[in-house]
């Protein structure tokens, strides 16, 4: 049980980090219009953040198609708003 | 009766934890919460400069705080399920407790920036963004406090498959925020 702490205690670490560094590039940024690249930059960290959470969190390593699945369908939400606020830019 | 039926070989469900109802919530609130995500990147794109002047007005470092707080409360819920295939039940129930208060510590961060912006004026009819800002974060609001109930009856019941479909509603509530934030407090 403990090496199944220690894998969720990394897994937080990870999110936190990712979640870090989207705040970090949001702030770098800072300018009053859009710029595709950290749009591009903060889906990227979102959608890690959210495969970490499925894998580790939701506990999907042992239901590959059901990860696939729950990776792609957020991958898909990003792309979409990606290009929502690209076209907003 | 096949062999498949009586193996459960080809059973779509098989490896996930949880009820498998639960699975069909998650996926469909993900859909209600895509489609309202997708409804405010689709009204940026009327007023940008609206949209990124009423953005200003939110308070980014309490958004991040929550970030923090619900991937450390589903940390909890995580640890809650390992412990109850570990049969740790005293473990799971101060898990399970500890998710919850974390919970209600995002409620109370929430409610203190939904405080600050009306007492600057802004509330839910201040425009496109502030309203679709109160309804996307006010309904995921509700779903954090519909899990702490979750988690609450699950403590007092703390069986394996209830403390997996329980851990499950959770972590889907914690995957929402994980996406809201970007979108609502950094996209601009």
């Amino acid at each position: 049980m403990n090496g199944a702490i220690l894998r969720l205690v990394k897994a937080w670490a990870v999110m936190g980090g990712l979640t870090a560094a989207a705040v970090f590039a949001g702030k770098a940024h800072g300018g009053a219009r859009p710029d595709a690249m950290l749009m591009v930059v903060l889906m990227g960290l979102t959608f890690a953040k959210a495969a970490v959470l499925a894998h580790h969190y939701l506990d999907l390593r042992h239901a590959a198609g059901w990860n696939s699945a729950m990776r792609g369908s957020i991958a898909a939400l990003l792309i979409v708003l990606l290009g929502l606020a690209l076209v907003a830019g | 009766m096949s062999q498949a039926e009586v193996d459960g070989s080809g059973d779509p469900f098989t490896g996930l934890p949880g009820h498998p109802m639960m699975w069909i919530l998650i996926f469909s609130e993900l859909l209600v919460f895509g489609a309202a995500l997708i409804a405010f990147s689709g009204a940026r794109i009327a007023d940008p400069a609206g949209f990124l002047a009423a953005q200003n007005h939110l308070d980014r470092l309490t958004g991040l705080i929550n970030v923090f707080v619900l991937i450390t409360s589903g940390l909890f819920a995580a640890i809650a399920v390992e412990a109850a295939r570990a049969g740790r039940t005293r473990l799971v129930r101060w898990c399970l407790v500890a998710a919850a208060l974390l919970g209600l510590v995002f409620l109370g961060f929430k409610a203190a920036e939904y405080l600050r912006e009306f007492a600057l004026g802004y509330g839910i009819e201040s425009g496109t963004f502030f309203t679709l800002y109160y309804l996307i974060t006010g309904f995921h609001a509700l779903h954090v406090i519909g899990g702490i109930l979750v988690l609450a009856l699950v403590g007092v019941w703390p069986t394996l498959i209830n403390v997996e479909t329980g851990a499950a509603f959770w972590h889907m509530v914690d995957l929402v925020w994980l996406i809201v934030f970007p979108v609502v407090y950094l996209v601009r």
